[in-house]
């Protein structure tokens, strides 16, 4: 047998015996299935069928307990009287035998006078009421009779004659007393055929003491009907149900009906062996062979159940009747797949290993070198196109070996040719060696000049720190660790502004922009930041961090941060400006005390003073007033110097402004007779500006111009939208134009330059106000820079100066600063 | 004058306190003086002024302790208060704002003509 021929032989074979296992193991599998869901169906009808006959028997239990507890007065004064007479009695036990002796002795059917009066009583009467109405709803004589003893076990009422007086040495009587309910188990009367339970109460009165015993007879044929339900529900013909006592009698069977309690055959006893019961087997009875499940009685509420057991049987051959229809087609798709399989094989081996194995010959032939030989399968299928194709193969193996020899020839020409180009290249790769060797020595030089570039960033005495795009230190100077105190191998590798080695002691909004700002926007940024050195100590500096972005990708390659250490320079600051605080407090005190005692001596308040006093007086007060002023603007000047002064805008009218700062010089423009002219646009937007700038601005622009004009000369002011001289302004942002021109002297050319320098004064402005700060002007165009706005000015010797402050329209933007500059 | 208003300066440095003292009592106003800030607060207390002029930087309590103090008495909550002082500190100014002084003076700037014009604009006197 060829290989081939063995593998499908092979296959074969393991299809078939994987189809059996998987049949029988379906087959197993399901069985089982259905075994557990039939089973488990069955208990589970079985339990409640049980349970609905304990609950039958409860309420036949419930119609007579509810009519002992309800202290009926009837039951319960002819009890307690008749306890009460009982107990005058000299001997009771003997009244009691002697009336039961003369009560057995009567006729079955005779009544005597005395039991006629226990049978006509009140409580008889009631009696038989209630089982005639219980009979009447039934429909059958459910409770035949029922009677009451008192305490001492004698019959009080009766609803019929009863076979005893006394009853005190009946069982039922004894248990009942003791457990206040009792139910015999079941047991038949032969002569009113009939299956029937005893039920019997306890009789307590009101204040709960014991005072009789109620007993009823229960006819229980009312059962059997919950019983045969179970065959009425269910579709399986060969059903049966069998209700059996605990002791294994039979009570009721649906197939026999009730009988007389008889012994239930050996498997329904079967049952009742062992603890817990069985719930389901299969065995044979009557020879069939039967599934039986059995549901066992559980009680309800009070009534704990008589013990039965409800058992339920179905032929096997129905039960698994539809499972045996599955086995029969399993057989019949196992059977016809594997004829399948063998046809296959035949088919397989016919079409497709018998060419296969005719080509391998025809391989083999030509294998030994006859190049001649073809194949001669000549068939429609692949088969076919296989040996065509190989004798296809055959031919060009003949051709291609003669052309083969004619190649090696050709070949080997051009591998003569390749070598002499091989030698050319060698030598052109030696001056290219040179080449090399000449760029090595400038790169050195190179690296020289970048070890030195090194040198001078390791040492410099700025905090200098290169991290990656993710502020990952890659690399930071020795100064590092003087301005930290941590040691540059400790922060490579570090996240730059990490907590442990910076403090981070700013805002977290702070390090959120400033993120923003170097990572996102690509922008460098100067900052002051406070840090906490490695000791604790805090410290402050000016930051410059420089993102170094890749001109291709234009993405962050590198970050670099230069830190100086300013906390020296911040401290002196402060105390500067302490000073300042100081100085002008000390010095505004007697400067006020000088203007205000002047100012009652002038005003006549100490009485009248003559011309000359006046005049000295007034001497005294136009001095004081300068020493103001110099103090006033000596500590504008400081504040603007600190960059502590503060910027807060709100919606500012210019031309008010304006109005005010005239009003002030007004006493000046009186005095000189000089004319002031307005030129404002008319519509001017109200601007958000710091009112206070703006009036010093304002202010100093207007009285330069007083002060510089020569009496009867005109001073013009306007505020303007729109002026030729505009025209120089950077065009990205709107502004609103100051002009203030004048007649006066000029600013000489020598001094246009220094004008706006601290403390200058121009030589012409000297002579003219001997008085002047030289800080007017400085402290203007601070203002102005600071305002982002522009200063400048046109003049011309003894014509007139005209100034110009271009303030952006967005108007100033808010700064917190700790001091508001003084007006 | 039959309603004579009464005047509460309250100033650490003599000279200016004299120097106030003796032009409102000219004016026509019955004046109290008070050295630092708690003799101020005890004097407005104990004889309700119908207006303050105040200092801020003065020893014991300052101005604005004291302002705040009287703004939470209501006999004293709405008596108008003058503040006159060397500094114009942002933060203080703020305060004084923030308990209703409208008027900020820095005393070197003022003259006593301004501050009685202020004073009795502020008492409807004008």
């Amino acid at each position: 047998m060829k290989i081939r021929t063995k593998i499908i032989l092979v296959i074969a074979i393991m299809a078939t015996l994987s189809l059996v296992a998987g049949f029988v193991s379906t087959n197993y599998f399901i069985r089982n299935i259905f075994m557990e869901i039939t089973r488990d169906y069955n208990i589970l009808v079985v339990d409640n069928q049980m349970g609905a006959v304990d609950r039958i028997i409860y309420r036949r239990l419930e119609c007579w307990k509810s009519y002992v507890n309800q202290n009926n007065p009837v039951l319960i004064s002819s009890l307690v009287s008749s306890n009460q007479e009982f107990g005058r009695l000299d001997n009771i036990e003997d009244y009691i035998s002697r009336q039961d002796k003369s009560w057995q002795s009567s006729g079955k059917d005779e009544v005597t006078p005395f039991m006629s009066s226990l049978l006509s009583s009140p409580l008889a009467l009631e009696l038989k009421d209630r089982i005639d109405f219980y009979n009447k709803e039934y429909g059958y004589d459910i409770f035949p009779e029922a009677f009451v003893t008192n305490k001492y076990g004698a019959i009080v009422s009766a609803s019929g004659k009863t076979t005893d007086y006394n009853q005190a040495d009946e069982d039922w009587w004894q248990r009942s007393v003791q457990k206040g309910l009792y139910v015999s188990d079941i047991i038949f009367d032969e002569s009113t055929n009939s299956n029937s339970l005893i039920i019997s109460l306890r009789i307590d009165d009101g204040a709960g003491n014991f005072v009789g015993v109620f007993r009823t007879t229960y006819d229980s044929r009312d059962i059997f009907d919950v019983v045969k339900e179970i065959k009425t529900e269910s579709k399986a013909k060969s059903l049966d149900a069998y209700l059996v006592t605990s002791d294994g009698r039979l009570i009721y069977s649906v197939s026999d009906g009730f009988g007389n309690l008889e012994i239930a055959p050996e498997v329904l006893k079967s049952f009742f062996e062992g603890e817990p019961h069985i719930k389901d087997k299969i065995a044979v009875l009557d020879g069939a062979k039967k599934f039986f499940v059995q549901g066992h009685s559980q009680g309800y509420k009070y009534f704990s159940g008589l013990g039965w057991s409800l058992i339920v049987s179905y032929d096997t051959d129905e039960v698994f009747s539809l499972l045996r229809v599955l086995n029969n087609n399993n057989f019949l798709t196992v059977g016809l797949i594997g004829i399948f399989i063998i046809i296959l094989f035949f088919l397989i081996s016919i079409y497709v290993l018998k060419p296969l194995g005719e080509l391998n010959e025809d391989v083999l032939i030509i294998e030994r070198g006859n190049l001649n030989h073809h194949s001669k399968i000549k068939s429609k299928d692949e088969i076919g196109d296989l040996a065509r194709a190989f004798n296809s193969l055959v031919d060009s193996v003949k051709k291609s070996r003669s052309s083969i020899e004619k190649q090696v020839e050709e070949q080997t020409k051009d591998i003569r040719l390749k070598s002499q180009e091989l030698r050319d290249q060698k030598d052109a790769m030696l001056n290219i060696l040179e080449d090399v060797e000449r760029q090595k020595s400038q790169l050195v030089a190179l690296a020289e000049d970048l070890q030195k570039f090194r040198l001078a960033v390791a040492e410099a005495s700025d905090h200098i720190v290169i991290t990656d795009a993710e502020g990952i230190i890659l690399y930071a100077n020795k100064a590092v660790e003087e301005i930290t105190g941590f040691s540059p191998s400790e922060v490579i590798g570090k996240k730059v502004g990490n907590k442990e080695l910076w403090g981070g002691l700013m805002d977290k909004e702070f390090y959120v922009q400033l993120w923003k700002t170097i990572k996102f926007d690509k922008k460098p940024l100067k900052a002051e930041i406070n840090n906490k050195r490695r000791n604790g100590e805090l410290y402050t500096v000016s930051a410059s961090i420089t993102p170094i972005v890749d001109e291709v990708t234009d993405e962050v390659k590198f970050f670099v941060g230069i830190e100086r250490d300013i906390t020296k320079e911040k401290a002196i600051d402060k105390a500067k400006t302490e000073f300042v605080s100081l100085a002008s407090h000390q010095l505004r005190t007697p400067l006020s005390t000088i203007r205000w005692y002047t100012e009652m001596v002038l005003a006549g308040d100490m009485g009248e003073i003559n011309e000359k006093q006046r005049k000295y007086i007034e001497e005294i007060d136009n001095a004081n007033g300068r020493m103001i002023d110099l103090v006033n603007a000596l500590l504008n000047t400081s504040r603007i110097e600190l960059g502590t002064f503060m910027i807060a805008p709100e919606p500012v009218d210019l031309k008010q402004v304006a109005q005010q700062a005239l009003e002030e010089i007004q006493e000046k423009v009186q005095k000189k007779g000089l004319i002031i002219k307005e030129d404002s646009d008319p519509d001017i937007p109200i601007t958000s500006l710091d009112p206070r700038l703006t009036h010093i601005i304002l202010q100093n622009l207007l009285s330069n111009a007083a002060k510089y004009t020569l009496p009867g000369g005109t001073i013009t002011w306007a505020i303007k939208m729109s002026d030729p001289a505009m025209a120089k302004l950077p065009k990205d942002k709107k502004y609103v134009l100051i002009k203030v021109s004048d007649t006066g002297v000029g600013i000489p050319p020598e001094a246009v330059d220094k004008i706006y320098s601290k403390l200058y004064r121009a030589d012409n402005a000297r002579s003219m106000d001997p008085d002047g700060t030289g800080l007017g002007l400085y402290l203007t165009k601070s203002i102005v820079d600071n305002a982002k706005g522009r200063i400048w000015f046109e003049t011309e010797i003894n014509k007139g100066t005209t100034f110009y402050v271009a303030l952006p329209l967005s108007g100033m933007e808010e700064r917190k600063g700790t001091k508001a500059l003084s007006v | 004058m039959t309603n004579k208003k009464t005047l509460l300066i309250v100033e650490d440095e003599p000279a200016l306190r004299e120097a106030i003292r003796d032009k409102f009592i000219r004016e026509g106003f019955a004046v109290i003086e008070a050295r630092d800030g708690q003799e101020g607060l005890d004097e407005s207390r104990s004889k309700h002024p119908d207006i303050v002029i105040m200092d801020l930087v003065m020893p014991v309590l300052d101005g604005l302790s004291v302002a705040e103090k009287l703004r939470q008495e209501p006999a004293r909550a709405n008596v108008p208060i003058v503040i006159l002082t060397n500094l114009s500190e942002n933060e203080q100014v703020d305060k004084a704002l923030s308990l209703g002084i409208n008027d900020f003076l820095v005393k070197s700037d003022t003259s006593l003509e301004k501050l009685v014009k202020i004073v009795k604009q502020k008492l409807n006197l004008a």
